[in-house]
């Protein structure tokens, strides 16, 4: 019994951990930013590789980064989390979607990345303390509109 | 067995299909054998045979690109006891050294067993569904 105790509380966090990951995905695609926020603890430090920072820091430039974008997707793929107790890690693969207009082009801008998060339990539920992209591969091409 | 026994069983499950993944795009080999049984049974591009000549053969992959993502979406995970069946479809993007991306798409159908260690892939089809250049 205390067994199925134990596998039931990892299988909640792993399932709150995924949530969360991927309600970051939903609520920067919808611009929501206090969403977005959400999902960080107050003092979480992020290196986005192309920027990073405190979470003021960070937030602003993804808002004034993607404000130039007719659209983002950030497809979630490939997602697993280690927990340790009231901390956890987590790793999440992310297709990254951005398509933007030029004078005669629609042009569709993929970031390939990783998430490595690590994660901390709070009265609120679980938050990013740390995040880290990992950029596989970017590319921009031009598509039929 | 329990309803929540199975669902930590079939994220387990799940989980080892991905930490292959992460192994092999972090090209390492030693992280990638820890996912099979050492006797697993392998089909596929390859190798045909067993896990060994699938490793063998992967060093080799692993030269010819800078970089890879094996971007795995729908899992169909069933667990039996103390075997499990996962088919996983993947898009995996290869970037080469000459700087060109080759994307396949990729489907896993995987056998795993319980282990004394947790749950390993004991046998592994590996169809290639399509591919491109670009």
């Amino acid at each position: 019994m205390s067994d199925d105790a134990a596998l039931a509380r990892w299988v909640v966090d792993r399932a709150a951990i995924r949530d969360l990951v991927t309600r970051y995905a939903v609520a920067v695609d919808a611009k929501d930013w206090p969403a977005v926020r959400a999902c960080f603890t107050p003092d979480a430090q992020c290196d986005y590789s192309w920027f990073k920072g405190d979470l003021d820091t960070v937030l602003d430039a993804i808002e004034r980064g993607l404000a130039r974008f007719e659209s983002t997707t950030h497809l979630v793929g490939n997602h697993l989390a280690a927990i340790d107790g009231d901390d956890a890690t987590a790793e999440t693969y992310t297709l990254c979607h951005h398509r933007f207009r030029t004078a005669d082009a629609a042009i569709d801008r993929i970031a390939a990345l990783r998430y490595l998060d690590a994660l901390v339990r709070t009265p609120d539920g679980w938050r990013i303390r740390r995040r880290d992209v990992v950029v596989t591969f970017e590319r921009a091409d031009p598509v039929a509109s | 067995m329990s309803a929540i026994r199975r669902l930590a069983d079939e994220i387990a499950v799940r989980d080892v299909v991905l930490a292959y993944a992460r192994a092999v795009d972090a090209m390492d080999v030693e992280a990638v054998a820890r996912c099979f049984t050492p006797d697993c049974a392998y089909e596929g591009s390859l190798a045909s045979g067993t896990i060994a000549h699938a490793l063998a053969a992967l060093r080799g992959a692993f030269a010819r690109y800078t970089r890879t993502m094996h971007f795995m979406g729908t899992q169909d995970a069933r667990v039996d006891g103390e075997t499990a069946e996962v088919l996983t479809y993947c898009t995996a993007y290869h970037v080469r050294t000459d700087g060109r991306l080759a994307t396949v798409g990729v489907r896993y159908r995987d056998g795993l067993v319980r282990t004394p260690g947790g749950w390993r892939i004991a046998r592994r089809s590996v169809r290639t569904a399509w591919s491109r250049a670009d």
